[in-house]
């Protein structure tokens, strides 16, 4: 499988980037005499030649350690993402299920009566949410249902309800994408001569689209999973700065900040498995529902 | 587009003159019926004229602090506000919107290059070489590249602000080349992100045409390889690459915003739509007007170039037309 020299691949091109880069993670500490800065160096084993630093990394990786953080004293990279990445995940799973939800039924409405205002208002609402940015739409939502209506808490990540405009906002890009997907599978599939078929065969409207079509139409939604996740994650780095949420994203950005080297390179390469892992899944899933792909491929 | 007219005299027939044209002024016509594409078209075009003129007729520059004048809500000297700082508002998005067009243009012309020459080549040469080199985008794909983005940035962010005292105190100059060498970078990071697909599209219309029949026709009936590329290989796979382009463009504008949202991309006093929006953001509750008129902006702007890429799909390529 790809897997492996793909994640090769991403360690060793970060590890490089990180280490040309001419910022010292301890640049930035308030004056230290050279002797404490070699120490720390040291400690870190900073000072060896940047291969011997490599390689001892890889040979970490392997077992899966993944260093000290350079930042957070005393943590580990492992313990740090361990503490961090839940947050993400049950952000990421709320948004999932917000996008599927929305996403699928928004589609469906649009996709029974197509060129009717049943599918010009979800259309232009699906369009209008695949152009309204995280960025502008977490903010908006803030300003409107925290601030005006004080509806929610405007940050943080304590209460069951603060979960809810951040998984709106992270979920509505991709509900919106969805449902644009639907809607073109749907159609295709209505077009086909089975369901012309169903439909002659007396099944009532609902269940020609829900029993018959729905699977087929379903396909494109399924394979647009898999590079979903990967924007899920670029987009939790947004949500969870703006609403301020201790998970792994705002942790990513701030490690990038701080040249926290090891904190960066260990997220990185947790997330590429976590991509790659979850387009397999998908690819999978693909084939299972479609046997034809076996033989196309 | 017009190549008809340049190399008319070269043709044999005027039969064919009339078939080159028709392709496009079919699309013309297909897109003149689009009202919503034609009207993002209208609103685009309005929307660069705005902001790569208005700044001359402007009597406040976009950096022009007045603390005095902070958070003023819009009026009849600041249409738009000021910000936290007392810059005009209206000065600053027209002046971001010129920065964010830039970068998108220059990203899209990068990422075309790179695009259409990989799948060209992949495709024209087919065997095994196309094999290793759609392995390798295969590859490319299952990278995290928003992230690498980032780590790029980070990186250049460094280099550029080292250079920048290198050149201060090694040299005695005055500059701010860490701003432009940002800038520059912006283009080259997100550039080399996007042509992956481009390069996917292209390849695979290469590999189609050369197995159509009336490229086959035209080999049978001796015409030149360059006179089939120039004249039925390259219009053929215009239009795709027109519309993939299209599509590219607010992709592109999304990344930058994005990347300047999180304090990565441009940097400050310099201005762009992705940082008005986080100045905006962190402001909203006493001056929502310093989010508002860049988010509404910068929405519409996408939404007009989804529309006209849309629009040109359906106009030059009805039958790969999605939805």
């Amino acid at each position: 499988m790809q897997t492996i020299p793909v994640l090769l691949t991403v360690a060793t091109l970060t590890f490089f980037l990180l280490r040309l880069a001419p910022g010292g993670p301890f640049d930035d500490e308030k004056v230290v005499s050279k002797e404490i800065l070699a120490a720390i160096n040291e400690h870190y084993g900073l000072d060896k030649p940047l291969l011997t630093q490599y390689f001892e990394y890889m040979g970490g990786l392997i077992k899966g350690d993944l260093g000290p953080s350079f930042k957070y004293p005393n943590r580990t990279v492992n313990e740090l993402i361990a503490e961090a990445f839940p947050v993400s995940m049950e952000l990421g799973f709320y948004s999932i299920m917000v996008a599927l939800m929305l996403g699928l039924g928004i589609g469906l409405i649009a996709s029974i009566r197509p060129n009717t205002v049943t599918d010009y208002v979800p259309s232009s609402l699906a369009m209008t949410g695949i152009c309204l940015p995280t960025f502008v739409l977490g903010p908006l939502l803030i300003l409107i249902f925290s601030i005006h209506l004080q509806w929610f808490n405007a940050s943080g990540w304590h209460f069951q309800s603060d979960k809810i405009l951040p998984a709106l906002t992270l979920g509505g890009f991709y509900a919106a994408y969805i449902a644009r997907l639907t809607r073109g599978g749907m159609l295709e599939i209505l077009s086909q001569d089975f369901i012309r078929t169903a439909r002659a065969k007396g099944a009532s409207e609902l269940r020609v689209v829900l029993f018959h079509a729905l699977k087929g139409g379903v396909f494109p939604v399924i394979s647009f999973l898999g590079p979903a996740v990967a924007g899920l994650i670029a987009g939790s780095f947004v949500i969870e700065t703006i609403f301020h949420i201790p998970g792994l994203g705002r942790f990513f950005v701030q490690s990038a900040f701080n040249r926290d080297y090891t904190l960066v390179l260990g997220t990185v390469l947790f997330y590429s498995f976590l991509i790659i892992i979850l387009n397999l899944v998908v690819d999978i899933l693909l084939v299972l529902l479609n046997p034809k792909l076996k033989f196309e491929s | 587009m017009d190549n008809a007219s340049v190399n008319a005299d070269t043709l044999p027939s005027p039969d064919q003159l009339e078939k080159g044209q028709s392709l496009w002024l079919d699309a013309w016509h297909r897109l003149y019926k689009n009202k919503m594409a034609l009207a993002g078209a209208m609103f685009i075009g309005s929307m660069v004229l705005l902001c790569f003129i208005g700044p001359f007729f402007l009597e406040k520059s976009y950096s022009d602090q007045d603390l005095s004048q902070a958070l003023k809500a819009p009026s009849a000297e600041y249409w738009l506000g000021t910000d936290h700082l007392g810059r005009d508002q209206f000065s600053r998005i027209l002046f971001g919107g010129r920065i964010s067009f830039l970068v998108a243009l220059a990203a899209t012309i990068v990422s075309l290059f790179i695009g259409v020459l990989y799948g060209t080549v992949s495709g024209y040469l087919g065997g095994k070489i196309d094999v290793l080199m759609m392995r390798i985008i295969d590859t490319l794909y299952a990278l995290p590249f928003t992230i690498f983005v980032i780590l790029l940035m980070v990186f250049a962010k460094d280099l550029g602000d080292s250079v920048e005292t290198w050149l201060r105190e090694g040299l005695g100059w005055d500059t701010d080349i860490a701003l432009q060498w940002n800038l520059f970078l912006l283009f080259g990071a997100i550039g080399v992100v996007e042509w992956l697909t481009m390069a996917r599209i292209v390849r695979g219309q290469v590999l189609n045409l050369r197995r159509q029949e009336f490229i086959e026709a035209c080999q049978s009936l001796g015409l030149s390889t360059r006179r089939i590329i120039v004249r039925h290989m390259i219009p053929n796979v215009l239009g795709p690459v027109i519309v993939y382009t299209t599509l590219t463009i607010p992709a592109i504008m999304l990344l930058e915003a994005f990347l300047s949202f999180l304090g990565l991309g441009v940097q400050p006093p310099m201005s762009s739509w992705g940082l008005l929006i986080k100045d905006g953001a962190e402001q909203m509750e006493e001056s929502s007007w310093m989010l508002l008129y860049p988010g509404v902006i910068f929405a519409l702007t996408l939404f007009s170039l989804n529309f006209l890429g849309d629009g040109l799909r359906d106009a030059l390529d009805p039958k790969t037309s999605k939805d």
